[in-house]
């Protein structure tokens, strides 16, 4: 249900603008400017990368069973429509989306997550002398904080392990029972391998895609405690030199923005990196939505801006094509990108 | 001297009291400098034969090793076991890490690696720069044709010993009748390698073959025996798709055990689980296919039901041998209808391209070449044709053998091909009359009246040992004589409102 959820209520706040695809982009978190455009404009950024993994043909499966049961309709352009069944439909069962905070916690999250679970197998092993075992992840970065962070407290492993149930008990307070557990079901520790996808989806009698989301639920909660709580120094300590931001900045972007802040032109930017202007004015977009101070009006005018915003007011949309059809035929596509972040800003 | 050195080594460097059949003669052997040929029954701890050579050697060991995913678990356990200088090549590392690893290959003294990865002249130079004091070819029965999983990458192994200047070289197989132990001394030209020939049979399992009428009654089977026997139980599937459906008909009808399915199309780390759970007890029946169980170090399994049959005799030998490598009393089942052998037969001719296949490629490329049509390369060959990984794996191999593939490029023209056709269609033929005489045999052993054991084991050795328990279903098999130790209780049923409580034992906190 909550997979299900989490789609209609997209595509009810994309309202017709964008084709099934973006939602697709949206959850595993494309860095394609365009996605993160959308996940800002549509107010659907808490669901940036919240599923990597989700294959293709499961999302079109999910999507072909709503539209099945009326709840969604597609038109010709593969715009997909959120149907009065489906409004309905959705307003029942609202509370359970929340919880998420993909795009804030994007270049956080797996990390985060590998080295606690990581550390958790390591010292519930050791502190019962069990020094062998085929440790969860592969990840070498997550490998060399662990072996660290261990170094740090295996002398103390009781302490580190009850001040960690207290943190863990406390932050999972705040879900559902369901949640809470199916949670601890998925760690991995000391003679206890963690439960696959598939055994929850047994176990609690959900869809496999729904135990993957209400398990990522759970890691953004910690994510969320840690940062705004001091009750969680042991939590806090696995976002250690992980940088949080809103949505990542692309490298190729941040390579530009540097130039940009030595006061390049854009002309002089587009020779130095031997990119297409289209490719800078991307950057550039991506720049604008990241930056506090972005210098808006080198690209736009006051007027020009004026006119894009009348157009958004008054034909209610996001729709490059369709403003760009509504106002001065020399404003281009690059400045109403750039004014549509202004507008949101 | 030498015995008492070695065991010290072996309990020091793996933790294990004394040795296996069998692998002290090889060890020994093999630390003089001497080729050696060594055939072990399945679970027998074949890779200790040359892992405590690596940690004792001066050296370093390569070990030719076929399927990527077994030497990537094979690697994993070594450094679970505190082995941590080894590591695996093939052709999937990435550019970054292989180029590491290659600049840092003096580092190792245990390298694995991919036929494939074998082959490429620059690899070999890499190599060539190291003290390699053991060469092994593992899974040696790949080197025949006649050996049922025959790739040909294996019959150029000889070359590759010979530019790495003749280190000492060790040939181990579970599975190698005497024809392929003969081919496989002459295809790596070592002469005087030395036979080191173990029975295979093994006399703690008994065989059982049940003729059913349908797959339903296959289930109802399952559930029978299951119900009755807490005992870990490996089910046999070759479809994944069954697997799984069997997986979850079964949790449905004994909600208080513990099943779980796995097989190749599952994602790594999640298969990672499963095996886990499975070591530690968590599971205790797993519906697979012949992907689960190499690596696996499991001493009780105590039945290994097959659902459905592999291909060929060896693979069943293989697969059953999973069962009672404790020493502890085991039961190999088979369950079989009619239908069986028609869907088995389906299998083998599609593990082959047919022979309007492969015309048609190469008309379809000929064409290509001459309007001047792009073409993908011979890796991608599939997108031409609707044919599986191991038929499209077929038809490189030949054209590669022929030289109509070279480097991953095309080189073929009507002449090359009018010249080497008739060669692939006799080749194609043998391989299809193996592969389907290999089958037949299979099911020829299943409907035998004779004692399923004798017939078994006759092909690959003279004689058996006397079975510890019962013999076999033929000899007369009383499921009410069979009953192994019960090593599962019944789970108490836990809510979800009970999570801060599992959390605590998650954590090692129960005694708070
Ligand atoms: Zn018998």
């Amino acid at each position: 249900m909550l997979f299900q959820g989490i789609l209609m209520d997209c595509f009810q706040k994309i309202n017709q603008e964008r084709t099934s695809s973006s939602v697709y982009n949206l959850l595993i978190g494309k860095k394609a400017i365009q996605t993160i455009q959308d996940a800002r404009f549509y107010h659907i950024a808490d669901y940036y990368g919240i599923y990597p993994g989700l294959a293709k043909d499961d999302y079109r499966i999910q999507l072909n069973q709503l539209i099945e049961l009326d709840y969604l309709r597609e038109d010709n352009e593969k715009k997909i429509q959120i149907t009065k069944k489906g409004k309905s439909w959705l307003a029942s069962c609202k509370t359970n989306l929340d919880g998420f905070a993909g795009a804030k916690y994007a270049n956080v999250m797996e990390t985060f997550k590998q080295r606690l679970l990581l550390f958790i197998q390591t010292i519930t092993n050791t502190s019962k002398k069990q020094y062998l075992f085929i440790p969860i992840s592969d990840n070498h970065e997550a490998e060399q904080f662990v072996k660290g962070f261990y170094k740090q407290y295996k002398q103390r492993s009781k302490e580190v392990l009850q001040q960690l149930y207290k943190e863990l008990e406390k932050a999972l307070s705040g879900l559902t029972d369901l949640e809470a557990s199916m949670f601890v079901d998925r760690i991995t520790s000391y003679y206890s391998y963690g439960s696959s996808l598939q055994q929850l989806s047994q176990d609690y009698q959900l869809s496999i895609q729904d135990c993957f989301l209400i398990l990522q639920k759970g890691f953004y909660r910690l994510l969320r405690v840690q940062e705004h709580d001091n009750d969680y120094p042991m939590l806090k300590h696995f976002t250690k030199n992980l940088y949080i931001s809103d949505t990542p900045l692309s490298q190729t972007a941040q390579h530009t923005l540097r130039l940009l802040q030595k006061k390049h032109s854009f002309k002089e930017i587009v020779q130095i990196r031997r990119l297409k202007a289209n490719t800078i004015q991307d950057h550039l977009v991506e720049i604008a939505m990241h930056e506090m101070e972005f210098p808006f009006f080198d690209y736009l005018n006051s007027t020009i801006y004026e006119e894009i915003k009348e157009v958004v007011h008054s034909k209610q949309t996001y729709r490059l094509k369709e403003i760009k059809n509504n106002v001065n035929p020399d404003i281009s596509y690059f400045q109403i990108r750039l004014a549509l972040v202004l507008y949101n800003k | 001297m030498r015995i008492i050195h070695l065991e010290e080594a072996l309990y020091r460097h793996f933790n294990y009291d004394f040795f296996r059949q069998g692998q002290k003669e090889i060890i020994s052997d093999v630390l003089c400098g001497k080729d050696a040929l060594g055939v072990l029954p399945t679970g027998s701890g074949k890779s200790i034969c040359y892992q405590l050579p690596a940690k004792l050697l001066d050296g370093i060991t390569i070990v030719v090793s076929p399927l990527i995913s077994l030497m990537i678990d094979q690697v994993k356990e070594l450094k679970a076991t505190g082995f941590k200088d080894v590591i695996a090549l093939n052709s999937f590392l990435p550019f970054m890490e292989q180029q590491r690893a290659l600049n840092n290959l003096d580092s190792y003294r245990l390298i694995y690696v991919s036929p494939e990865w074998l082959q490429k002249r620059k690899h070999q130079n890499y190599l060539k720069q190291l003290p390699i004091k053991l060469f092994v070819v593992d899974e040696a029965h790949c080197i025949s044709q006649w050996g049922h999983e025959f790739r040909p990458d294996y019959q150029r192994l000889h070359e590759v010993i010979e530019a790495l200047n003749h280190p000492p070289v060790l040939a181990l197989s579970a599975t190698a009748t005497p024809d392929v132990q003969t081919d496989i001394i002459h295809s790596l030209n070592k002469p005087d390698m030395k036979r080191h020939i173990y029975p295979m049979d093994r006399n703690n399992i008994a065989f059982c073959v049940e003729e059913v009428e349908n797959d339903q009654e296959k289930l109802d089977r399952i559930i029978e025996m299951t119900k009755s026997y807490f005992v870990p139980v490996l089910i046999y599937f070759t479809s994944r798709q069954i697997a799984e459906e069997t997986a979850l008909s079964l949790s449905v009808k004994l909600p208080k055990r513990n099943i779980a399915y796995y097989h190749g199309g599952m994602e790594a780390s999640e298969r990672l689980r499963i095996q886990q759970q499975f070591m530690n007890n968590q599971i205790d029946i797993i519906c697979c296919t012949s992907a689960f169980g190499m690596g696996i170090n499991k001493s009780d399994i105590r039945l290994v039901v097959h659902y459905h049959l592999p291909l060929q005799i060896e693979s069943y030998i293989q697969e059953v041998g999973r069962a009672g490598r404790d020493g502890e009393s085991s039961v190999g089942v088979i369950l079989y209808h009619k239908g069986d052998f028609r869907l088995s037969a389906n299998m083998v001719k599609n593990e082959l391209p047919s022979m309007e296949v492969i015309d048609r490629l190469i008309t379809t490329i000929l064409t290509c070449q001459s309007t001047q049509v792009d073409l993908p390369s011979p890796e991608q060959l599939h997108i031409l044709l609707d044919i599986n990984e191991g038929a499209a794996r077929f038809i490189q191999r030949q054209l590669q053998k022929y030289g109509l593939i070279q480097d991953n490029e095309w080189f073929i023209d009507e002449k090359k091909w009018k010249q080497v056709r008739e060669s692939i269609v006799q080749y194609l033929e043998k391989r299809q009359l193996y592969k389907n005489d290999k089958l037949n045999e299979l099911y020829r052993w299943v409907q035998t009246g004779d004692c399923l054991r004798k017939t078994l084991y006759q092909p690959f050795q003279d004689g058996f040992g006397e079975p510890t328990d019962q013999c076999c279903s033929n000899c007369g098999f009383d499921w009410n004589k069979w009953v192994p130790e019960s090593l599962f209780k019944i789970p108490e049923a836990s809510s979800p409102i009970n999570w801060r409580k599992k959390l605590q034992k998650v954590l090692n906190m129960e005694e708070v």
